[in-house]
């Protein structure tokens, strides 16, 4: 029988990958209500690219980890960029929820499943 | 320790100075003898050197070099002053005492730059000359892309101020080749100096490698060219184990001295990047490379720096006025490393230096393609030059043996000699061996069986009387604890029976410390047990244990960067420079705005020729979450107060709650 090559998936990286899920559709939600303007572009790719993340971490594929924490930068980034600009009320959960997911990501364990989870570029040459 | 004073021997800096100013005496048959079965136990295990395609210095004697060369001396403020031409400078001479005042640098200088003309001539005449590959170098393929733009903006500027800051230009490489070549041609050998050290039962081997000359950054896209270079490897050797009572005490019998008994256990190379634990290589480590009995050291190419292993190494230079900013960075890499608690794999404990923007990285290459010296290797060593109290010129001339060319960095500064630094101060690796490459901490493994034996006794001692203090201690809690129990019902003892049970608590807290002490005597005693039956080794776990940080060649899968990064390697610093000049013609109102985006670009287009994307990404997603934070700080410094006393408070009372409830 062919071993049991699946990278094992703590409990800490479904929890993200749900948390993840949540995050898309409160993106889609401000991308609706900032229709017509540019930021609600930036809010739909990032929704788009957590989406891609979720799936990703959840298969505890390493893209999926940089993608998640490309995803908060990018929540982060449109964050602050509204805070030096307009300041809406919702800046301040938006950094509250990236700061707080920055801070799970780097979790020794979540960070330690996917670094010996088998990437594309660790196999052989 | 042993000091044999037949030879330079381990001793303090002051007693190391000392010793090198004695005068030479009349050698003794005995003397001649010792220093036969030195220069024998050097040969033995000389090692092999690979050097790199094109590289153009070998090792050689310094008489001819210090006879082609002058003597100079530079006081502080002053213009420097010649003291012996050229052509007039023997190593007779150098060793010579020259007193001077504070900050005085003595150097020597070695060669002249080629005019234009010169090194057109030298230039045709060496690519006519050129039939073997081996002299021909070629950087291959990724090199642009790999050192990114920091390293070549660097070159450009050490090229752009050769001349304001006075340095070796690149042509003296050049002329020094060509006066290598002469010196070859006169006398071929190669040949290394070395140094027998036996200190606490290990005898150490010491190789000095000289080279006229250094042309990394002129010949090899490195860091610095400079005149004369110095390199240095250990061999650690001791008596096979079981040998002890024969070989591994102090002035051990010439037979055992004489190598007969001795194995290598141990090599260090030395490195500008490495220090202690880090610099050296267990014999049975596999990326330690041998030919017989003889270790093998891959060449950096120009540099002349020590590597184990054949490949191409990413050297980083750190310039003085941004070391602040790597210090920065590197701090709060640790701090936030701390903070997530990183996640490290057990037995994996080397990792190289983190990633920093702030420095600068180049190309080392050791391929160890080109020409080779040594045994097994394309050229023989000649005779080693025991570097003993004969050789007044290394213990007696303190200063740079090579052109002062006042470089702050350093780096395009000849080095001193074998025995001093710079400074004029004896070298650590010359008085202290076994220190220097941290094995001081580290038996023989001859010994270690006895030291082992020695430590056990003295836990077995502790222990001893830690039972006795706490038997001692139990009795004395005991009859407290009596005396206390008979106050009870006595109301006039109440003061009394207060002071006793302080006295109760202290003592039993007293006792469970020692308690616990014991409990750890007890374990480490059984561990020692245990620990006598491994291999000996001289360390008795993984050969790379001691090893915290190592240089690694390039992986090859980074060497096959495609054709495209290495173009858009080459043409991006223009195209940036064309950028810049662009902003400020045509949109100087947004040249920060710019400035910043360009510089975005820049370290975007960096951080992936380096594969350090994902790490780029995380060390901004990093940055942003410390300046949310400090926003959310700002605006609601009083609500978090209070939702953290709050949620402090909600705890503790579920906490006590949950305790009652259990």
């Amino acid at each position: 029988m062919a071993p049991n090559t699946r990278p094992h998936r703590p409990w800490a990286v479904t929890v993200i990958s749900w948390l993840l899920l949540i995050e898309v559709a409160a993106l889609l939600l401000l991308a609706f209500l900032s229709l017509g303007r540019p930021i609600g572009l930036v809010f739909f790719a990032l929704a788009v690219l957590a989406l891609v993340a979720a799936f990703g971490f959840a298969r505890v594929r390493r893209g999926g980890w940089v993608n998640a924490v490309l995803v908060q930068g990018g929540d982060l980034l449109a964050a602050l960029w509204l805070y030096f600009g307009p300041r809406p009320m919702f800046v301040y959960p938006m950094m509250l929820v990236g700061i707080l997911m920055v801070l799970y990501l780097h979790q020794a364990d979540v960070q330690s499943a996917f670094r010996l989870a088998p990437g594309p570029e660790q196999g052989p040459p | 320790m042993n000091t044999d004073l037949t030879r330079p021997a381990p001793v303090a800096p002051a007693a190391a100075a000392a010793a090198v100013a004695a005068p030479a005496t009349a050698e003794t048959p005995e003397a001649q003898a010792a220093r036969q079965v030195d220069i024998a136990l050097l040969q033995r295990f000389e090692p092999l050197i690979r050097y790199n395609r094109g590289e153009r210095f070998f090792p050689i004697g310094v008489e001819r070099y210090v006879r082609e060369s002058s003597l100079w001396m530079q006081r502080p403020g002053e213009e420097a002053v010649q003291l012996v031409p050229e052509g007039e400078l023997t190593v007779d001479k150098l060793a010579e005492p020259r007193p001077a005042d504070f900050g005085t640098v003595y150097f020597l200088k070695f060669i002249e730059p080629f005019n234009i003309g010169e090194l057109a001539t030298y230039t045709v005449q060496h690519e006519l000359r050129q039939k073997d590959p081996r002299d021909v170098f070629q950087a291959g393929r990724g090199r642009l892309a790999r050192v990114g733009y920091g390293s070549r903006f660097v070159a450009a500027l050490f090229s752009v101020t050769l001349l304001a800051r006075g340095r070796v230009p690149g042509d003296t490489a050049a002329a020094a080749a060509e006066a290598f070549q002469r010196m070859l041609a006169d006398d071929p050998r190669h040949l290394y100096f070395g140094r027998v050290v036996r200190q606490d039962g290990w005898t150490a081997l010491q190789y000095w490698f000289f080279y006229p000359f250094n042309n990394w950054r002129s010949g090899f896209f490195g860091v610095n060219d400079h005149e004369a270079d110095w390199e240095m490897i250990y061999i650690y050797l001791s008596p096979a184990a079981g040998t002890s009572d024969s070989a591994g005490a102090a002035g051990g019998s010439r037979q055992v001295a004489a190598g007969g008994d001795l194995s290598p256990q141990w090599v260090a190379y030395a490195s500008h990047d490495f220090s202690g634990d880090d610099l050296r290589r267990r014999w049975d480590d596999p990326e330690l490379e041998k030919e017989g009995e003889h270790p093998v050291i891959y060449a950096g190419a120009g540099s002349h720096s020590s590597y184990y292993e054949r490949g191409e190494y990413l050297a980083e230079l750190e310039l003085p006025f941004l070391s602040p900013l790597v210090r920065l960075v590197d701090g709060i890499d640790a701090f936030w490393r701390r903070l997530i608690r990183e996640h490290t794999i057990p037995g994996h404990r080397e990792a190289g230096a983190a990633f920093n923007i702030f420095r600068i990285p180049f190309v080392d290459y050791a391929r160890g393609d080109g020409h080779s010296i040594g045994p097994g290797g394309e050229r023989p060593w000649a005779d080693p030059v025991l570097l003993d109290e004969r050789q007044s010129w290394a213990l007696q001339y303190r200063g740079l043996w090579g052109l002062f060319a006042h470089d702050p960095i350093a780096g395009e500064n000849a080095p001193a000699g074998p025995v001093y630094n710079p400074d004029g101060l004896v070298r650590r690796s010359w008085y202290d061996p076994l220190g220097w490459a941290g094995l001081d901490k580290v038996p023989p493994p001859d010994q270690a069986p006895a030291r082992i034996a020695e430590q056990r006794q003295l836990i077995a001692a502790r222990c001893a009387q830690l039972e006795q203090t706490i038997e001692t201690k139990s009795r004395e809690l005991t009859g407290l604890d009596l005396e206390a129990h008979a106050m009870l019902g006595h109301t006039h003892l109440v003061r009394h029976h207060a002071a006793h049970q302080e006295k109760i608590n202290t003592l039993s807290r007293e006792i469970n410390q020692l308690r616990a002490e014991l409990a750890g005597d007890l374990a480490l005693a059984e561990a020692l047990e245990a620990h006598v039956g491994q291999p000996q080794t001289g360390e008795f776990d993984s050969p790379r244990a001691h090893i915290h940080h190592a240089a690694h060649p390039t992986p090859a899968a980074d060497l096959r960067l495609n054709r495209v990064a290495e173009f858009w390697a080459a043409i991006s610093i223009g195209l940036v420079m064309v950028g810049f000049v662009a902003l400020v013609l045509f949109a100087r109102p947004y040249l920060l705005f710019g400035l910043v985006g360009i510089l975005s670009v820049i370290i975007f287009i960096e951080a992936s020729f380096r594969r350090q994307l994902a790490r780029l990404v995380d060390a901004v997603t990093i940055a942003l979450t410390i300046v949310a934070a400090l926003v959310l700080l700002f605006q609601f410094f009083w609500n978090i107060v209070i939702v953290a006393v709050i949620l402090a408070g909600g705890y503790i009372m579920w906490e006590n709650l949950h305790e009652l409830r259990s």
